[in-house]
């Protein structure tokens, strides 16, 4: 540990050091079923994996859920809001699938479950936010996504207005949506105070795309894809010394880099309502 | 074709800013128009026409793209006149927000 990191809540930096630090959720979703026309994702298991094991290195409680239909993904993220998180400081989603685009203008698109159906982003942020999971917060909720955002499939396949709305809180993915008066988006409250924009903003929550919503995200299936890789390379190069934004920008560049090489592009989005440093708390090896 | 397609209200630039005629506004109407935003006619507040998000208590030192890109990272409008480095350079500067 560096000296002079501070590890208690200020100001500046969240809280990260309470033992172990929180729950990580992976969902990994490599075998599709025939009726979703979805591919299976050979390749993915070498990301979960990686981040398993680095996830584990952060003094993280990892649990691993292989192949979950669009039902069972709901259940996880409601299982795990459910729990009592007030002995730790953090939690962490990893998605592993397909994704698909649906417009929002916080935390557009969605992620397939292997039988076809894909939970909204925003959802899947619903599920912890302040309001939904108290033991939270106030506390950092990080979401990594690794899924395609559109385009390597991305035609007839729409999910049905039913299954797109939450059951839970409600978000508005329309476009055409006029949320002045709408606490839809319902996320701690503690510091609407601050806020600047007319939505209550969200706190306390990090979505780290693979892809922006709507473009190709690349996998390779011998070494996983290039997202993840860099991903947990650069947690296990930088976690000790940097603050998690400084190392997603690290990731970001380093995507679109190698991406440039080729003929196909990939830039990583973060979308970042945190309102403090995180800085990791990485285990001696 | 586009042209069965219903008509998005304030989708034009020229919509926008006539939307502040009459508005006491702290940030210039063009700069807001251009970024997406158009007058909901009361105080400072302003929407996006094309992802809805809506921004108030405006301080004269700030820029429409920023708060747009700040409040709203997912907005398609954004996205598409910005471009994703833009977004992301905004999303991960430093705290406090």
């Amino acid at each position: 540990t560096p000296p002079g990191r501070k590890r208690r809540d200020s100001i500046q930096s969240y809280k990260m050091d309470a033992n172990p630090c929180g729950h990580c959720l992976i969902i990994n979703n490599v075998d599709f079923e025939p009726l979703s026309e979805l591919s299976n994702r050979t390749g993915s298991n070498i990301d979960c994996d990686k981040l398993e094991r680095r996830f584990k290195a952060l003094n993280f409680i990892v649990d691993v859920k292989t192949n979950l239909k669009y039902k069972q993904i709901r259940h996880e993220l409601s299982a795990l809001s459910k729990k009592d998180h007030s002995q730790y400081d953090c939690c962490v989603v990893i998605m592993l699938s397909h994704g698909t685009e649906v417009s929002h203008n916080r935390f557009p698109g969605a992620v397939h479950g292997v039988d076809g159906p894909a939970v909204p982003v925003q959802l899947i942020t619903n599920y912890l936010n302040g309001r939904h999971c108290p033991s939270l917060q106030g506390k950092p909720k990080l979401f990594f996504i690794q899924a395609c955002g559109g385009g390597e499939r991305d035609t007839g396949f729409e999910v049905s207005p039913d299954e797109s709305r939450p059951s839970i809180g409600g978000t508005d993915d329309q476009t055409d949506a006029i949320p002045m008066s709408s606490s839809s988006d319902s996320l701690s409250m503690s510091d609407e105070t601050d806020a600047r924009a007319t939505l209550p903003t969200p706190s306390d929550i990090l979505v780290s795309y693979s892809t922006f919503p709507g473009y190709v995200s690349w996998r390779d299936t011998q070494s996983g894809s290039w997202y993840v890789e860099t991903l947990d390379r650069i947690l296990e190069e930088n976690a000790a010394t940097d603050d998690l934004a400084t190392m997603l920008m690290m990731v970001n560049h380093e995507v679109s880099q190698n991406s440039a090489k080729g003929v196909y592009k990939q830039m990583p989005g973060s979308f970042n309502f945190l309102r403090k440093h995180l800085y990791f708390q990485p285990q001696p090896q | 074709m586009q042209h069965s397609s219903p008509r998005v209200p304030m989708e034009s630039f020229e919509e926008r800013l006539n939307s502040f005629s009459g508005i006491q506004h702290p940030i210039h109407r063009e700069r807001l128009a251009r970024a997406g935003f158009y007058s909901t006619g009361t105080g400072d507040r302003v929407l996006c026409f094309r992802c809805g998000g809506g921004v108030k208590d405006w301080q004269p030192e700030e820029d429409p793209w920023e708060e747009h890109a700040k409040h709203y990272p997912g907005c398609s409008f954004l996205l598409a006149e910005k471009g994703q480095e833009y977004i992301n350079s905004i999303q991960l500067q430093d705290p406090p927000r």
